[in-house]
């Protein structure tokens, strides 16, 4: 049988080899006084090395690290999750918009004064859908506008929160 | 969520959940603490490193392959290249041998289990061992704190380390041969 070399021994004594593998490193190991000599300093300083035993860190140390994790939010570059709760929401909204046409155009045509308002130019126009729809939006940003400074301006703390 | 696999808290982390973030933490606190202590030798380094390691595990989560990533071994990379770093600053570069004699003399000893003459010996030992470990050349510590004390297996650190496994093997030879010169006089 061939001398094995340093390698092969570390890779026994650390039982990275097959079984077979070891079988065969054994036997050489027998009548190999070399070999048998390092495996003894693997062994020796094996030992030695165990000597200095683990440390504990501080029992704190999670606190500490989620306590810098706000600071460097912004500078991490994390991929939003995808969703697709947001597309419900809207698809949700639309239909609840075109309902409230629909509603609100069937009962102003119930109103009195509806047939001589049916004769405006605007309402020619656009239809008595798209007229409501058009009051309807109007109506919407007039208010988003009037409202704006209000929920955008954060008076105590004079920012805009955009 | 106690008994999920590493990879599988790593989904949670990437959803910004922090009790999964805490399990890993605990899971690998102390082999990432000890492999900085051994590697730097110094308490107070360790442990801010051990800290930066875990930032940078909350942070670059998304760099990590949920389906094919081995998480130990990301990990280790974290904390090596982060060691590394550390230890190529210029501030360290000065004789390990005088940092690492500081190295033990905090530790208590129990007085009732052991003989005062054994407890002095004991703390002696470590401090040699501390000490010849820090005087290796940086790569042969490595090598000896990756395969000796975290206990990977050569291919692991190989993989981490994009070193192949023969130069590692005979970085370890090398390692275990200063090492036996350093200590040799105290007949070990
Ligand atoms: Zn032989």
């Amino acid at each position: 049988m061939s001398h094995e070399n340093k390698d092969t021994l570390l890779a026994l004594f650390y039982h990275e080899v097959t079984l077979p593998e070891a079988q065969k490193i054994r036997e050489h190991l027998a009548d190999c006084e070399d070999c048998r000599k390092y495996m003894h300093l693997l062994n020796q300083m094996d030992s030695a090395l165990n000597q200095w035993p683990e440390a504990n860190p501080l029992p704190d140390t999670f606190d500490r690290i989620l306590a810098t994790i706000p600071e460097r939010w912004h500078a991490s570059h994390v991929r939003p999750a995808v969703s697709a709760r947001p597309i419900f929401n809207i698809a949700f909204a639309m239909v609840a918009i075109l309902l409230l046409i629909y509603f609100v155009q069937s009962r102003m045509s119930q109103l009195p004064f509806w047939p001589a308002f049916e004769q405006n130019w605007l309402v020619q126009t656009l239809g008595s859908y798209g007229f409501v729809a058009l009051v309807f939006f109007g109506l919407g940003a007039f208010i988003t506008l009037a409202l704006a400074p209000i929920l955008y301006f954060d008076l105590n703390k004079r920012t805009l929160h955009i | 969520m106690e008994k999920s696999t590493d990879a599988e808290l790593m989904g949670q982390v990437l959803k910004k959940n922090t009790r999964a973030f805490k399990i890993l933490y605990s899971r690998y606190e102390m082999r990432v603490y000890n492999f900085i202590l051994r590697y730097t030798g110094n308490k107070e380094i360790a442990q801010d490193l051990l800290q930066e390691t875990f930032t940078r595990v909350w942070f670059a989560a998304h760099l990590f392959n949920l389906e094919t990533g081995n998480f130990r071994g990301w990990l280790y990379t974290i904390a090596l290249n982060i060691a590394r770093n550390e230890m190529s600053r210029k501030r360290y570069a000065y004789d390990y041998a005088e940092v690492s004699t500081i190295a033990f003399k905090d530790e208590p000893v129990n007085p009732r289990t052991e003989e005062p003459d054994a407890a002095v010996e004991r703390a002696d030992l470590q401090n040699a061992i501390s000490q010849a470990l820090l005087k290796l050349s940086p790569l042969l510590r490595e090598i000896i704190i990756l395969k000796h004390y975290q206990q990977l297996k050569f291919k692991e650190i190989a993989e981490m380390t994009k070193t192949p496994e023969g130069t590692l093997k005979a970085r370890f030879h090398r390692a275990i041969a200063e090492l036996k010169e350093l200590l040799d006089p105290r007949e070990l």
